[in-house]
């Protein structure tokens, strides 16, 4: 977790587009020429933000944030937000109800105080959200399940605590042609990162890399063990290896990855190395992907929960009368 | 030729003491002629009336060095001037006092995103955060004095020069009990911000800096705070471009701006970013470089040269080395040096007015009042025509700018032909105000042009270098890889 004493070094603009990229492909920069009429219209991806008009149901503006305006000759209503989007080609969409922008912010100015922590900041913005959610005042594609509680932010800590304890650091090397394209060294102390360090300090600190995965990954470990150690988590793979994982959805992948030596974990948190862990990524994702369609297929019966006007964080839940 | 202003921004607070000169030494050798130095309040604040300007925050011995170096400072005071300081670089003591804080319609704080988490968001009408502000701005224009007579630094800016990322600017929809009327009358809040930027440049002239030295930041897009124009008769403004990633309008808009405003402007462009903004690319950031140079305005300022932590892909890295590629906006400054400033442009411009009622009918249109104001048009710097779509009101923004007598407006045939080779040029042709740029296609060099006048909105050419500008024929000529339109009196 980033924090805002985190030291964040050693990233120029390449390994730090590749790493972003990685794991939030929509996030890729584009150059200048891409916003012309016809790049416009060719770019995929991006967020519809649909503006409602009193009733809820008729759209007033849309607009497309890779595309720019879009007609509304194909909208029918906030239910069919998820058809709308796709129709656009963006990703995910936003609908949303005049004051809902204002309703929104008022909740979280009114219930975070400076000290909130990430993990409570996290929680009280998802429990607004929810809250606007169920008030109809917001609309998301794909929606998010409803009735499944919101984990609390201790567990969100504690969860943060079991994959990065305190004291210790993590390692991301990520191998193209040869040489380190990308990657990170970074280590904890506290509630958050003290610092994360790119690819120009991992070649600082390492010994010359030989080009090889098998060999270099060792090197690469125990110079980061001095570094940032004791390491809780190292991995080590091909960029292209690890893009294609993270987009898969088929059972075993990563199983079959890992047994290959495509991916190296090493040290890796206690049950990351069992094959079981792996081989759960894939069928996670596709867990994921059906329990979200079936709880779209079940959102006209779903009923105002009760339980979203107690609050959250243990701060009540104002009714703004938006 | 008036030189113009090549800066790069360095934080000496984040770096090493060892890193100064040699950070100064590589930045000159890729022919930056200035340094950047944001001054972060909230780095230098030990409590009321406290400042810290020792050891890595001496300030004073970091102005030395650049005058050591040959080059002159431009530093931004603030607050809110380092997009990647947290807290919006403002003291927590402040931020934690409720009578600071900017107050929505039910009295809850105004809050932004900082990081991964969000913060009260200080109001321009709060008396106490007036009195604070005024005297960091003072104390601070204090030690820039000297500096400032010498010459040393060229410039001091004021005002918010990195935009946080809010429902709307500190401004717009505050109902902090300060606000001497309605706090949502858009004419309130226009007046409330101007005179807040002024409160700010009187500051720094009340700490010894020559009012011709005091440069403002409107903060986000000058479009979409109409009050910035306001004071561009009065003081040279820091303008910010966009992020490639929202095409060349944007650009165009931000940089013919900077060139044509009477008292002239400073440019931000990028290198790299904070890690919590969307990465973009080396050689997308250097496009959009090439793009805001083309058009000529006297300073520009590359955001990052060598900042010590939290942003990436700046030139330098930590420790003063050049990364690769350095290099290439090297070679691009290098390029710019030979085109020509807008200062003929400039000059027959006179005042840029904005039609106000225009403006805020823009943004009562249907649909877009319930958009994030400021994320849409301030943060993101969307092109205005983009998101309010279709041919009524697309143009309504841009239209509302006056320069001169005429409209000023983007060619809607402009375009971008990645330059990915160095050959590209560029040149401002003064007598029609066009920009014009040649690049190397697959199919042959092409030029295009950026005009002032829908008239000369198009032009079109190839080898061997003649074509039409409407009914007229322009001749042109290439020297030393720039593409120049000879003047009438050239031709003749």
């Amino acid at each position: 977790m980033i924090v805002h004493d985190t030291r964040i070094e050693g990233f120029d603009a390449r390994s730090w587009h590749r790493l972003v990229t990685l794991l939030v492909p929509g996030a890729a920069s584009h150059p200048p020429q891409a916003w012309s009429e016809d790049g416009r219209a060719r770019r995929r991806g991006g967020v519809v933000v649909v503006s409602l008009d009193e009733s809820g149901d008729g759209a007033r503006h849309a607009v497309h944030t890779a595309r720019g305006a879009l007609p509304l000759d194909a909208w029918t209503s906030p239910r069919e937000l998820d058809a709308f989007a796709q129709r656009h080609d963006a990703r995910f969409a936003v609908a949303l109800r005049p004051g809902a922008l204002e309703a929104l912010y008022e909740r979280v100015g009114g219930r975070l105080t400076l000290d909130d922590d990430t993990w409570a900041t996290a929680w009280v913005v998802a429990g607004a959200v929810r809250e606007l959610l169920d008030d109809r005042a917001l609309y998301l594609a794909p929606a998010p399940p409803a009735g499944v509680p919101l984990p609390p932010a201790s567990a969100l800590a504690a969860a943060w605590d079991r994959a990065l304890p305190p004291g210790q650091g993590v390692v991301i090397a990520l191998f193209d042609e040869g040489r380190l394209d990308a990657g990170l060294v970074a280590h904890r102390e506290g509630a958050g990162l003290t610092f994360v360090h790119g690819p120009e300090v991992i070649t600082r600190i390492c010994a010359p890399l030989r080009g090889d995965l098998e060999a270099d990954y060792r090197a690469i470990r125990a110079a980061c063990d001095a570094w940032a150690g004791p390491l809780a988590l190292g991995l080590f793979a091909r960029t292209e290896v690890l893009r294609e994982l993270l987009r898969s959805d088929t059972p075993g992948a990563w199983t079959q990855a890992v047994a290959r030596r495509d991916v190296i974990f090493d040290p890796s948190r206690r049950g990351w190395d069992s094959p079981s862990a792996p081989t759960s990524c894939g069928s996670w994702r596709r867990t994921c992907g059906t329990s979200r369609r079936s709880w779209r297929s079940c959102r006209p019966s779903r009923r105002r929960r009760a339980s979203s006007r107690v609050g959250v964080g243990g701060r009540p839940a104002r009714d703004h009368g938006l | 030729m008036k030189a113009f202003l090549r800066a790069a921004l360095v934080r000496p607070a984040t770096l090493d003491r060892s890193v100064w000169p040699v950070a100064l030494r590589a930045l000159r050798a890729l022919r930056f002629n200035a340094i950047d130095v944001p001054v972060v309040w909230r780095e230098h604040d030990r409590g009321a009336g406290d400042l810290d300007f020792e050891r890595a925050r001496d300030l004073a011995a970091f102005l030395d060095l650049v005058e050591a170096e040959g080059l002159v400072a431009l530093v931004r005071l603030g607050p809110t001037c380092a997009e990647e300081a947290p807290a919006l670089g403002v003291p927590d003591r402040l931020l934690r006092d409720p009578s600071v804080c900017a107050r929505t319609r039910r009295g809850n704080p105004v809050v932004a995103l900082d990081g991964l988490r969000v913060i009260p968001v200080p109001s321009l009408a709060s008396g106490r955060w007036r009195e604070e502000v005024t005297a960091w701005v003072k104390s601070a224009a204090s030690v820039l004095a000297p500096y400032a007579a010498r010459g040393v630094v060229r410039s001091v800016v004021v005002g918010p020069s990195a935009q946080p990322m809010s429902r709307d600017a500190p401004s717009d929809r505050d109902h902090h009990p300060d606000l001497p009327a309605a706090g949502d009358d858009a004419a309130v809040a226009r007046a409330l911000r101007a005179d807040y930027l002024r409160l700010l440049a009187v500051a720094a002239e009340s700490g010894g800096v020559p009012a011709e030295r005091v440069v403002v930041a409107p903060g986000g897009n000058p479009l979409a705070h109409p009050a910035a124009l306001d004071l561009s008769g009065e003081r040279e403004l820091f303008l910010r471009a966009p992020s490639p990633r929202w095409g060349t309008e944007g650009l165009w808009r931000v940089a013919r701006l900077a060139a044509t405003l009477p008292k002239g402007a400073v440019v931000e462009v990028r290198s790299g970013g904070p890690a919590f903004a969307a990465p973009v690319r080396a050689t997308h950031a250097l496009q959009a470089a090439r793009a805001v140079l083309a058009a000529g305005p006297a300073a520009v300022t590359v955001a990052a040269g060598c900042v010590g932590h939290r942003w990436t892909g700046a030139l330098l890295d930590e420790r003063g080395a050049p990364r690769a590629h350095a290099a290439h906006w090297g070679r691009a400054l290098e390029a710019a040096e030979s085109w020509p400033l807008a200062e003929a442009s400039r000059e027959r411009a006179g005042v840029v007015e904005v039609d106000a009622e225009r403006v805020d009918a823009w943004w009562r249109a249907p649909g877009l009042d319930a958009l994030p104001r400021a994320a849409l048009l301030g943060g993101l710097a969307h092109p205005t025509r983009a998101v309010a779509g279709g041919e009524d009101g697309s143009f309504e923004l841009e239209r509302s700018l006056q320069l001169g007598a005429s409209p000023w407006t983007l060619a809607s045939s402009a375009s971008w032909c990645a330059p990915a080779d160095e050959s590209f040029a560029a040149t401002l042709d003064p007598p029609g105000s066009a920009l014009l740029r040649a690049v190397d296609g697959p199919d042959g060099r092409w030029l295009f042009a950026v005009s002032a006048s829908e008239e000369t909105a198009t032009l079109r050419t190839a080898a061997p270098w003649r074509d039409e500008v409407g009914d007229e024929v322009v001749e042109l000529a290439v020297t030393e890889g720039a593409v120049r339109v000879l003047s009438q009196e050239a031709r003749r």
